[in-house]
């Protein structure tokens, strides 16, 4: 009853098109939910089941096929491989499991028949039996499901009709849905409530926070200023910026003004050896310059360090937007494969259709910038000033690209997911404009954090040991990111992720009310969302292992406090350059345009004369330049100690440079090509480590048989509950059972391992089930050589019976199994089961039934 | 000698082709090997030897290019280049007049492998060829059986004198059949076993194209195949797979040659491959190479320029030839001849790459060996004149062996646990076939190898190789994984294919990755095994003086002379450690000594052995030292007395 109840709960929250249907499957999807092995989250429900499927494994997960049994529920489509080991029931909740996709990540679903490709939408019938069925994700994934030939059709056409219609393809209010679907549940809401936060990672979300990073990087002559904490001067900046400490609030708020957004200059890290990296957007022109103002953007603008200042323009060589957006679109066209020719072999223009998608050029654009900023940061005392129009999306790539490559700290995964705080999403990187989830912002789409990532995983490839973060974990983001879940992700801006949080929290009392309200989006709450960072939610603990390395790196020394690192022989001298320079760098050259500070040309000379007792001049730009070209020149260290094995000591600050000639760089296979299906030399299984179910079962009954044949009295008691009838029967089934076997099988010897078989006994008792069926088909040619050849999928299986005859032996194990759930309290019939259902380790079953109807009566009982 | 017009010349430029300014000064030496190089600029001598066998060509440019001097481009055959910038014009001719004479011997003589005498006594030498037999690794295939025999049809090349003495052929083919076929087969090379799967007894053969213009037919060449056919008892059909395109194969009937008519022969199934023939794959390598070659390249440059070359679809079409031939043997059980014109490139390439995918014997250190010396040496792929070893025709050049080589290069990156070598052995077999300094790629033929007197009087490059295996194991290889057995599927999708940096890039340092996680774990895997054994040997010390601790300790002697010596002899390594440590005072063996009781030794390689991390290399050697100890019997008595006494006081 209480089950009952407590699907009529869950169907309000679906969507109505699925209500009818959830309610006719509900008897059975209650029972059998857990039969399998699916771990549902609270409030999760299976739609739809088949058994025996297998999903194709990439190269990483080591090839091959796995068999398992596939659900579809209304997050995601599961698949839980055969053997899976138990897991503990009071672990907690993770959204996917290792074989799992969610519905949101799924772009399109293509079914492949005999000869017959086609991709169905929810609208779409199927005219044929799919065999195979492709999920494309977002994420650049493609799922392989292979549907044995003995699920019934009509089983395989719901299931694949049930994905179709459940996936949500991206639009304006699904994703809302689909949040709900994932963590609507009110024990998924207490539980997320309950989560605490990472406190190994800084999460630049409060002063003090702020004050640790200035803390660890060593920079003084710098404070945290909150006058930005009500969002008041810029709304896209975090609450806390960091300002140099001789700028009070009251003449810092002057400033806001003069920079386009109010983005004012603003620290983001400090380089061991003292130069320091800011950020900032483009200044406002259209503005007077009082003279009071000057003094203050001057000081903003030069930092700790008067001397000398770097405006680096990020706007020109660097790849717009849009550049990036058709990229990586050109991109995913090339590496998944449009469906009418996902299935053939593309040309031999593979090559030159990589460089057309200019991917790699971006790619290598970054990577550059990136390593002229670190060429000068390393050279000592200045203030580098990285300078975009809305400083929203390139600088956030280069500064944080510039930090992996200088500091160690940000190459290990919680350095890395504080700088991605720091840099992105505090900064105000518009995550949600660029990712789109929503698809109602098209033109302003654009995956900069993806090509960030590309960008990362070109150093991580050539520098493997000088990072404490995997492959791995930049693969595990790079797929969170298209998973519309992570209030990280959900938001262009602090301020506008504290309000949606606020809102959730003041709305929480409307949950009760769901039921009475009729079923539109907009009254559905936002649940309130996770941070992305929160891994075990997303990853079982074994997956997360895998995302550092596991040879612990030396730990870095602490950086010297007075960043005085200044011991090379190439670092220039800064101290006696003129004070208030400022330079342009743009195309590997420096400038002084006498504009840059618009402030300056504004302004009389005579004021400007002033404040600084010389005229700009050039004459050190030479000695900029040099530091560039020591760059291109420079003979590392490390190419040197490469060969001998493990890193010697190095200065841990010594950037990594990367080699950005046309052979360094790759592309990411792992993560653009996972799921490239063009066609291979042997696509399809061959002999696969499972044995086919039909076999295994076939190979035991003739065990059995052999079993039979040497006993030699017909009384012996081979167990004490066997009854004797079913013995004859046994006896009378061994002359049909040949039917089962393969010929070459039949022939062999007995073996005598059988007798240390523990459980003949029940195993035996279980034989009548299949028996008499089997025998009732004299029909069944006993070998493949009966069958006319359909393809190469059909001669590949190594199974043992044709088509038609197979499909009725396997009857009863589909009739016995809605009948597993009342009998499991009799020891002895559950055992017949296990022989039955080895494939779906009947162990869980019976330990996890009882749990899940104790969990499905907590939805009820707390509303 | 006679050849050296100019033995010496100073103030020569090697420049540096990555970055160009950076260029380095030093003397050139032309000696009658090889051309020397020697930099001492900063106190530190540098040499850089190149032999001159490997150089493929050598030309000057224009002394217009370079202000300070003329300039020589030296292209080697393993992919090096040099650019010297010599300052004096006669003295640049000179050098190149030289080195062109060197590096094109006129004669099998004046190779290299004649004069390389590394200090191996004849004996060892002989022993050295006798390292790899064909006959054992025919007999680990297990032939002889029902279905094949060895053949003495061709015991003196009388056959065929491009193929080897020793050849199996199905059991029901006569002499006379093989006699007929072989008149029938271009060069006469019959149809012959190169591959028997055990397993399932299906056969890769090899031969060359038949004769059959238009219209000829060869009733023994069509008994030949039908007993290729029987040898096999479960399949009813043979393939025939003809590595070339079609279009060359039916140019080839106009000259008497061609393919074999499916109606002719009984159950033949026919099919075409499409690897273009040598002069293609060698213009291909040359366009591939300027890629290399450009200064800079920038993304698109790269790529098209690759693309262009056609290279790497060269490459895929040898690797999809094999797995058709790896996928009828091991999956459908059927027998395959594979034929090209001639039989001896293509069909090599093919025939040893199909090997590779089919056997796991063949993707260990030996196996590959032996796979190279079957298929390639004993075949007859006509190494001296694709690799140019003496000054021949430019046209019957070409990368043959490079293209195998880089296809199971490519089948390493797609399964980079299924072999046991790595990279390196690859590169190092690529140097060798080119270098001339080992006598087994010199000669075209086993014919012309015994007349050359090979085995007499050269070294083998096999044992070369397997004394030096640590260099070439590959520390991901597991040979019991499921992937690894049986025969391997690999992806032939284009993008599989990647660049070889390794070989074609080799000698371009600021090309490569800077770190090679591969040499990384080599060295852990190395280091790890040290301490695991230095942990048994000190666990089993402490054993055998944990029996005897109370007996000695009684009768020990505490005095303080024994103190001051033992410490200091744990640290010895080498004898003059052991007397140095007598003449040096104490004082720093009573620092050194408490670090380095037993207990505490055994309690840091623990750690290590979990860790195993980067920074073992400074206690290994302490330990090493103890090790030693052990083994030194003059002194042991003290060391027992020592340890014995630490671990009485610990306990």
């Amino acid at each position: 009853m209480l089950s009952g109840s407590k699907n009529t709960f869950k169907v309000r929250q679906m969507e109505p098109m699925l209500k009818e249907r959830m309610l006719s499957q509900s008897g059975a999807s209650a029972r059998s939910r857990d039969i399998l092995g699916l771990r549902c989250l609270p409030g999760e429900c299976v739609l739809q089941r088949v058994p025996m499927v297998r999903k194709k494994l990439t190269s990483r997960e080591g090839r091959g096929w796995l068999s398992g049994t596939l659900f579809c529920t209304h997050f995601r489509v599961a698949f839980v491989p055969q053997d899976t080991p138990e897991q503990l029931d009071n672990a907690d909740p993770v959204l996917l499991g290792d074989h799992d996709v969610a519905l949101a990540a799924i772009e399109k679903v293509v079914v492949v028949g005999p000869n017959r490709t086609k991709q169905v939408s929810a609208s779409s019938s199927l005219k044929f039996t799919p065999e195979e069925l492709l999920l494309f994700c977002r994420d650049m994934r493609v799922v392989c499901l292979l549907f044995d030939r003995l699920t019934p059709d009509a089983h395989v056409l719901q299931m694949t009709y049930t994905i179709a219609k459940t996936y949500q393809p991206l639009k304006p209010g699904s994703v809302l849905a689909f949040q709900n679907a994932a963590l609507g549940s009110v024990e998924m809401k207490q539980f997320l409530s309950n989560r605490s936060r990472d406190p190994h990672m800084n999460w630049f979300e409060t002063a003090q926070d702020w004050n640790q990073e200035l803390e660890r990087c060593g920079a003084v002559g710098w404070r945290v200023s909150a006058v930005n904490e009500r969002f008041e001067m810029a709304t896209s900046l975090s609450r806390f910026v960091v300002v140099p400490q001789r700028v009070l609030d009251t003449e810092l708020k002057k400033t806001f003004a003069h920079f386009s957004e109010g983005r004012i200059p603003r620290w983001s890290w400090r380089h061991p050896r003292g130069a320091d990296l800011l950020r900032m957007s483009s200044f406002q022109n259209n503005i007077y310059h009082e003279k009071d103002d000057i003094r203050n953007l001057e000081l903003v603008l030069f930092g700790g360090h008067s001397s000398l200042c770097v405006v680096v323009e990020l706007g020109e060589e660097l790849p717009s937007t849009l550049d990036i957006h058709l990229s990586h679109s050109r991109l995913r066209a090339l590496c998944l494969g449009d469906v009418s020719s996902s299935m053939t072999v593309p040309d031999d223009k593979w090559l030159s259709s990589l460089e057309s998608t200019h991917w790699l050029h971006h790619t290598r654009a970054c990577l550059r910038k990136a390593s002229e900023v670190c060429c000068l940061l390393r050279s000592g005392h200045m203030t580098v000033a990285l300078q975009e129009a809305e400083d929203r999306d390139m600088g956030c790539l280069v500064s944080s690209l510039v930090q992996v490559m200088c500091d160690p700290h940000s190459r290990t995964q919680r350095g890395f997911q504080s700088l991605l705080q720091k840099e992105w999403v505090t900064a105000g990187h518009r995550f949600y404009s660029r990712l789109n989830y929503h698809r109602d912002c098209d033109k302003d789409e654009s995956p900069v954090f993806l090509l960030f990532l590309d960008c990362v995983w070109q150093l991580w490839a050539q520098f493997p040991s000088r990072f404490q973060l995997t492959e791995d974990f930049l693969l595990a983001l790079h797929d969170s990111l298209h998973l519309p879940l992570f209030s990280t992700f959900l938001a262009n801006s602090q301020r506008e992720r504290l309000k949606s949080s606020q809102h959730v929290g003041q709305s929480y009392t409307r949950v009760e009310g769901w039921r009475d309200v009729p079923l539109e989006l907009e009254d559905l709450c936002d649940p309130p969302l996770p941070p992305v960072w929160d891994w075990d939610l997303q990853y079982s603990k074994e997956r997360q292992a895998s995302f550092t390395q596991p040879i612990p790196s030396p730990t870095p020394p602490q950086p010297l406090l007075n960043g005085n690192l200044n011991t090379g022989t190439d670092t220039l001298r800064m101290a006696d350059t003129i004070p208030g320079s400022v330079f342009l760098l743009s195309r590997g050259s420096f400038s002084c345009p006498p504009q840059l500070p618009p402030w300056r040309s504004s302004l009389s000379s005579s004021v400007y004369r002033k404040s600084h007792r010389r005229a700009l001049s050039s004459e050190h730009v030479p000695g900029l330049e040099r530091l560039l070209k020591a760059w291109a020149l420079a003979d590392f260290p490390h190419t040197l100690t490469s060969h001998s094995g493990p890193q010697g000591p190095l200065d841990p600050y010594e950037p990594l440079l990367p080699l950005l000639m046309g052979p360094c760089l790759g592309l990411w296979r792992q993560c653009y090509l996972r799921g490239a299906i063009h066609a291979q030399a042997f696509s399809h299984p061959l002999s696969s480590p499972q044995p086919h179910p039909v076999e295994r079962l076939s190979r035991q009954v003739q065990q059995l048989r052999t079993q039979l044949s040497q006993v030699p009295v017909p009384k012996e008691p081979c167990s004490p509950e066997t009854p004797m009838g079913l013995q004859r029967d046994l006896n009378q089934n061994a002359n049909n059972s040949t039917f089962l076997f393969p010929a070459a099988r039949s022939s062999k010897t007995p073996s005598p391992q059988q007798s240390s078989r523990p459980a003949a006994g029940p195993q035996q008792s279980s034989r009548p089930a299949a028996g008499p069926q089997q025998s009732s088909r004299p029909a069944a040619g006993p070998q493949q050589s009966s069958r006319p050849a359909a393809g190469p999928q059909q001669s590949s299986r190594p199974a043992a019976g044709p088509q038609q005859s197979s499909r009725p032996a396997a009857g009863p194990q589909q009739s016995s199994r809605p009948a597993a759930g009342p009998q499991q309290s009799s020891p002895q019939r559950s055992h017949k089961h296990t022989f039955l259902f080895r494939a779906s380790s009947p162990g869980r079953r019976r330990s996890t039934a009882p749990e899940a109807q104790s969990q499905s009566c907590r939805p009820h009982t707390a509303s | 000698m006679e050849h050296i017009r100019l033995p010496k010349v100073e103030q020569v430029k090697l420049l540096d082709q990555v970055a160009p300014r950076k260029s380095r000064v030093g003397t050139l030496y032309l000696t009658a090997t090889h051309t020397i190089f020697v930099e001492s600029e900063d106190g530190q001598r540098h040499e850089t030897w190149v032999l001159h066998s490997l150089v493929s060509s050598v030309e000057k440019q224009s002394p217009s290019s370079s202000p300070s001097g003329a300039s020589l481009m030296v292209h080697c055959k393993n992919f090096q280049l040099l650019q010297f910038v010599i300052p004096e014009e006669q003295d640049c001719q000179d050098i190149l007049l030289s080195l062109r004479r060197l590096s094109q011997p006129e004669s099998y003589e004046e190779l290299y492998c004649f004069a390389y005498k590394p200090n191996v006594d004849e004996e060892e030498r002989q022993r050295e060829w006798d390292f790899l037999s064909l006959t054992s690794e025919y007999k680990r295939m297990g032939l002889p059986n029902p279905h094949w025999k060895l053949s003495s049809a061709n015991q003196h090349y009388e056959v065929s004198d491009t193929y080897p003495s020793e050849l199996f052929i199905p059991e029901l083919a006569t002499l006379p059949v093989v006699v007929g076929s072989s008149k029938f087969r271009s060069r006469g090379r019959f149809p012959t076993l190169s591959y028997y799967n055990r397993g399932n007894h299906a056969a890769v053969c090899r031969s060359s194209q038949p004769l059959s213009g238009f219209s000829a037919r060869c009733l023994e060449d069509e008994q030949m195949l039908g007993a290729v056919l029987r040898s096999n008892p479960r399949s009813e059909v043979v393939y025939v797979v003809d590595t070339r395109p079609k279009l060359n194969a039916i140019a080839n009937r106009a000259a008497g040659k061609g393919y074999e008519n499916e109606d002719n022969y009984s159950n033949i199934k026919f099919q075409f491959m499409g690897i273009e023939n040598i002069h293609v794959m060698r213009n291909s390598q040359q366009k591939m190479l300027e890629v290399c070659e450009l200064r800079s390249p920038s993304m698109s440059d790269f790529l098209e320029g690759l693309e262009n070359s056609g290279w790497l679809k060269h490459i895929k079409a040898v690797l999809d030839a094999a797995a058709f031939i790896s996928k009828a043997v091991a999956e459908e059980g059927v027998s395959v001849l594979v034929h090209c014109s001639d039989g001896w490139d293509r069909t090599s390439q093919v025939c040893s790459v199909a090997s590779v995918l089919l056997d796991p014997h063949y993707r260990t250190l030996g196996g590959f060996m032996v796979l190279i010396e079957k298929d390639w040496i004993s075949f007859g792929h006509k190494f001296s004149h694709r690799c140019n070893h003496v000054d021949g025709d430019p046209k019957e050049v070409s990368p043959i062996i490079d293209q195998f080589l880089e296809c199971v290069w490519q089948l390493s990156e797609q399964f980079p646990c299924a072999f046991e070598f790595n990279e390196r052995f690859l590169i190092t077999i690529h140097h060798h076939v080119y270098s001339c300094q080992f006598g087994n790629f010199i000669g075209n033929n086993q014919k012309e190898r015994e007349q050359l007197g090979i085995q007499k009087r050269t070294h083998s490059l096999w044992s070369y190789l397997w004394s030096n295996r640590a260099d070439f194991i590959n520390p991901l290889y597991r040979p019991n994984h499921s992937q690894t057995l049986g025969a391997l599927r690999p992806s032939t999708a284009p993008h599989c294919f990647k660049f070889w940096g390794g070989l074609y890039n080799r000698f371009e340092r600021g090309v490569h990755p800077r770190q090679s996680v591969e040499d990384c774990l080599r060295a852990i895997r190395e280091e790890t095994e040290q301490l695991e054994e230095q942990l048994a040997s000190h666990k089993q010390k402490i054993s055998k003086l944990e029996g005897q601790k109370w007996t000695v300790s009684n009768i020990f002697d505490k005095s303080p002379t024994a103190w001051i010596f033992t410490p200091d002899l744990r640290l010895a390594n080498t004898p003059q450690d052991y007397t140095s440590c007598f003449l040096t005072s104490g004082t720093r063996a009573a620092e050194d000594s408490p670090d380095l009781t037993p207990p505490d030794l055994n309690q840091t390689s623990n750690d290590l052995n979990q860790t195993s991390s980067f920074n073992t290399s400074n206690s290994s050697d302490h330990e090493s030292g103890v090790a030693d100890l052990s083994a030194q019997s003059p002194f042991s008595e003290d060391g027992t007395r020592d340890s014995d006494e630490a671990a009485n006081s610990a306990a």
